[in-house]
């Protein structure tokens, strides 16, 4: 404070001594004080100095410039002096002071994402103005950035509104494929773009934006700003230097041009409906979502955008990406627009939810399931779902097969072809959409009428090659699709019922469920998911002693960012753990359907020294607790990030809610959640990851590393055990091979080894020496496989482990040999 | 001469549905059992040429889908060199043959080929030290 008053002072009494050259180099002084941070108190000095009459600052001018050539003067002090320099010789007559070193400043200021607006870099553009020279766009581009984040300072927003050149900020590439269109009239659709900047257009912003698009004729800005669009998320056209502590600023979108991207967004839904436009915002809301490291979801504001521009069109295809974008999308906020978008449309039309996300399933030109055919001139085009995929196949004029897209094809009907090879895209998008839709169903406990299902599920152009590969139940009987029809288990032919609900394993004897699988495999169907090889999961005499917690899955170390998107993308809700004294909610998921809540209770773990955090402060791993289950309108639980117990959150003298017993949940419902939950440990867990071993930084997850890779097995390693048991006395290695409890014993010519069944780890015996051989990840050499379907990869590496070992004798890999 | 049974087994458990060979002589050596039943199912993939390649061992310049390879340019397969990979495979513990109920390790081994036989093959996968 008294230094502050003292340069204030200084500024007088040089000014009235005719010291001018002095006060340049008492300037610099002050700027080391302040570490050329000119704000606050600050201000005022400079304040006082631009009171001096322009002579006088013209000398304290010339004084800068011989400072910033003396010898002592370093980088920082000649960047203030820079600075300064651009401050005292405002409305001076132009003078070519350090012109040269101002400009090599600005190229390296537009390196940067943003500069702090108390650095006073504002002062450098103002000079160059002075000069009358035009500033680079890419010095333009940092400007604007940064004036996005000056508050409390109207100086930096005051020079960024000056630099009207070029409208949008250089280097996104399709920022610059808009600024090739340089007609006055595209600059003006540009500037109204920018004004976007609140959460949803005024009638005043659609009305200017719908008239200037009409001036430039709908569909060509259609056609044009899809074009843009389709390059949003592109690398960028030059890199920018990224800053310690600073977020991918190279795959984030440049903040100043995300309004024109909202704009644009909003100006789509005002022109006539067209299937391009719904596509191109659904790739944009999508890829808007797109995590970058240090920042999360890449720009929310746009996605959302997005989104209501969709809820505007009034079209099939609209209401199709939005129910599609519905499954997909797990960013809470952009979640609830959608949900709310389609909750609007069921309204409007008098139907349920569920229902509208049913109609809204579009048969993207399919005229029977799965398949379509296009007569295009004298050739047919076929289109054909196979599996999750859309192929698209041709036919000559005399109907034979022809490998490529016929010459007549792409001469003649080149709208058609586009058309129609975007469709096999949007069905792929759609397929696997649906197929992660179904799978929810199992939660969601749905029934339908038998003609509602058949017109919606079975017999859908589209929905119908997913459903006719699962099991249904039709009024109590499961039935399959198979030889054309619905077929019970004893292949009978089932062609009427009243309701039908979605086959779930837990409802079922094992027995029958071998059966069912036995039967999917006689009629070579494959699944698009999980259905009768579905992990049941039961409640356990360990689960009933406890009561109204399950300890299965607790106390284990997950990584906690792919922890965080597993949970999201199975519909949990989770908060990144940061470490920091705060507390959140555990994760949980919301059963409406059933008025349950179940939670996972978890904890920050970031080592002794908190070194187990990234830059941004978010722990690397958590540790793992109780599975619980609460009614859906409980108080909320909390705890520390860092660990402590959870306690429920009460509000207005509200009772605490008791956790309900286990016993009490249907079968189903903790199968499914538990289902989850061995999910997030099996793939999250750092226990699968043989380069775990040393048990991390001081071993400290040793313990933990061992117990999951050799401890109880779980379901799908009992089921391996059981297929294992009847294929070793088939094999040529079976002397030397015993099943024995949790593991495969193999005795090789070296060593005997035993292999885990559920981790698919090797102990060398008699001292259990840890020995790690793992998958080659990237086999160059011949690899053999047919699947049905996806295998248990674990089995075969198991099998794999043991006919290598069986005959030690013959490794010659020296990562292997070396730990024999 | 008789019909062998080639049937696919993953390590899931499950068994493909087998698919018959016909086979004139009465023994035969593994290699050429292999040898025959790469060919048949190449010249079925050329007779046809779907997108994706079902069959014993992965083609060259292929991409390993759900079901079996894509082929990045749709070509006919060439058997000859298939054969050679499969055989190579066979060496290196890419796949095991069961004849029966018993697995043949040598390629030089004559196997009786009773009616009715069934040719079983697993899928195994590559290792290396970590």
């Amino acid at each position: 404070m008294g230094e502050i008053q003292k340069y204030k002072d200084l500024i007088r009494q040089r000014a009235a001594d005719g010291d001018l050259e002095e006060l340049a180099t008492d300037l610099l002084k002050a700027a080391v004080a302040n570490n050329g941070n000119w704000t606050g108190l600050w201000e005022g000095v400079l304040a006082r100095l631009l009171e001096l009459p322009p002579d006088a600052r013209s000398r304290v001018a010339d004084g800068l410039v011989t400072q910033y050539h003396s010898e002592q003067a370093g980088p920082n002090a000649r960047q203030s002096a820079l600075i300064l320099l651009g401050i005292v010789s405002r409305d001076l007559p132009p003078h070519d002071r350090l012109t040269a070193e101002r400009l090599s400043l600005l190229d390296e200021i537009s390196r940067q994402h943003s500069f702090w607006w108390g650095a006073r870099y504002e002062n450098l553009i103002e000079a160059e103005l002075a000069a009358g020279r035009p500033v680079a766009p890419a010095v333009v581009a940092t400007v604007r950035r940064s004036a996005l984040h000056a508050y409390h300072n109207d100086d930096l927003p005051r020079t960024a509104k000056k630099l009207t050149e070029p409208p949008l900020n250089v280097g996104e590439e399709w920022a610059e494929e808009a600024l090739r269109e340089t007609g006055p009239a595209w600059l003006q659709l540009l500037t109204h773009m920018l004004t976007a900047t609140a959460a949803k257009p005024s009638a005043k912003w659609d009305k200017q934006a719908a008239a200037l698009a009409d001036a430039l004729g709908s569909d060509r800005v259609r056609e044009a700003v899809i074009r843009w669009l389709a390059l949003v998320g592109h690398p960028r056209t030059f890199e920018l230097e990224r800053g310690r502590y600073e977020p991918d600023v190279n795959s984030a979108y440049d903040p100043y041009n995300a309004n024109a991207l909202r704009g644009l967004a909003w100006l789509l839904s005002l022109l006539p409906a067209h299937p391009d436009t719904a596509r191109t915002l659904g790739v944009l809301v999508e890829s808007s979502l797109k995590k970058v490291a240090g920042l999360g979801p890449r720009n929310p504001k746009v996605a959302n955008a997005g989104v209501n521009a969709l809820a505007r069109i009034d079209s099939e295809a609209a209401l199709a990406e939005l129910a599609r974008l519905a499954t997909r999308v797990t960013y809470k906020n952009t979640a609830k627009l959608l949900d709310a978008a389609l909750e609007a449309r069921a309204v409007a039309l008098g139907l349920s939810r569920e229902e509208i996300e049913e109609l809204a399933v579009p048969a993207y030109g399919l005229t029977e399931v799965g398949r379509a055919e296009h007569r295009l001139g004298e050739a047919t085009a076929v289109l054909e779902v196979r599996g999750t995929k859309a192929v698209l196949t041709w036919h000559n004029a005399s109907g034979k097969p022809v490998k490529t897209v016929p010459a007549a094809v792409r001469r003649d009907h080149a709208e058609e072809l586009k058309e129609l090879k975007a469709a096999v895209k949007d069905i792929d998008k759609m397929l696997s959409a649906q197929s992660e839709r179904l799978d929810r169903q199992f939660l969601a406990d749905r029934t339908w009428s038998y003609a509602t299902w058949r017109e919606r599920y079975l017999d859908h152009p589209l929905v119908g090659t997913l459903a006719r590969r699962l099991l249904w139940t039709v009024d109590g009987t499961t039935v399959g699709h198979a030889e054309g029809s619905l077929r019970t288990l004893a292949d009978e032919p089932l062609t009427e019922g009243t309701e039908v609900r979605l086959w779930h394993p837990v409802d079922h004897a094992p027995a029958e469920i071998v059966a069912w699988r036995d039967w999917l495999e006689r009629h070579q169907i494959t699944q698009p998911f999980k259905q009768a090889h579905r992990e049941v999961y039961l409640l356990t005499d360990a689960e009933r002693t406890t009561g109204t917690y399950s300890n299965r899955f607790a106390a284990h170390v997950l990584r906690q960012h792919q922890f965080h998107s597993l949970a999201a993308a199975r519909g949990w809700r989770n908060r990144l753990r940061l470490a920091v004294d705060d507390e959140a909610p555990p994760p949980s998921r919301d059963l409406p359907r059933w008025g349950l809540r179940a939670e996972y209770w978890i904890e920050g773990d970031g080592g002794e020294d908190y070194s187990d955090i990234t830059d941004s402060g978010t722990f690397l791993r958590l540790r793992t607790d109780q599975v619980r289950f609460y009614p859906i309108d409980a108080p909320e639980n909390w705890a520390h990030c860092a660990g402590g117990e959870y306690r429920m959150w009460l509000r207005d003298g509200a009772d605490p809610v008791d956790p309900l017993p286990l016993a009490e949940i249907p079968p189903l419902v903790l199968s499914e959640v538990l289902r989850d939950v061995d999910l997030f440990v099996g793939v999250a867990s750092i226990g699968n990851d043989p380069t775990w071993q040393d048990g991390g930084a001081d071993g400290r997850f040793r313990e933990y590393w061992t117990s999951y890779g050799f401890g109880e097995l779980n379901q799908s390693a009992e089921t391996r055990r059981l297929l294992l048991d009847r294929l070793i006395p088939r094999l040529a290695i079976a002397d030397r091979c015993t099943l024995e409890g949790r593991f495969l014993h193999v005795k090789g010519d070296r060593h005997t080894y035993k292999i885990h069944l559920g981790s698919g780890n090797i102990l060398r015996t008699p001292n259990d020496q840890y020995l790690c051989i793992v998958p080659k990840s990237n086999p160059s050499a011949p690899q053999a496989g047919y699947l049905p379907y996806e295998g248990d990869r674990m089995l075969a590496v198991i099998l794999s482990k043991a006919m290598m070992l069986a005959d030690d004798r013959k490794i010659t890999d020296p990562t292997i040999l070396s730990q024999l | 001469m008789g019909i062998v049974m080639f049937v696919d087994e993953t390590t899931s458990g499950s068994r493909s549905d087998g698919w018959g060979l016909e086979i004139a002589e009465e023994r035969l050596a593994v290699r050429e059992l292999i040898r025959r039943r790469v060919f048949q199912e190449v010249a079925e993939y050329n007779a046809r040429t779907p997108a994706v390649f079902q069959g014993l061992v992965q083609p060259e310049d292929t991409e390993r889908v759900l079901n079996g390879y894509a082929l990045r340019t749709p070509r006919r397969i060439d058997p000859e060199a298939q054969t050679e990979l499969a055989l190579r495979a066979f060496a290196g513990n890419g796949f095991l043959v069961l004849v029966g109920d018993r697995q043949v390790t040598e390629l030089d081994e004559e196997i009786d080929l009773v009616l009715g036989t069934e040719v079983t093959f697993l899928k195994l996968v590559p290792l290396v030290g970590g």
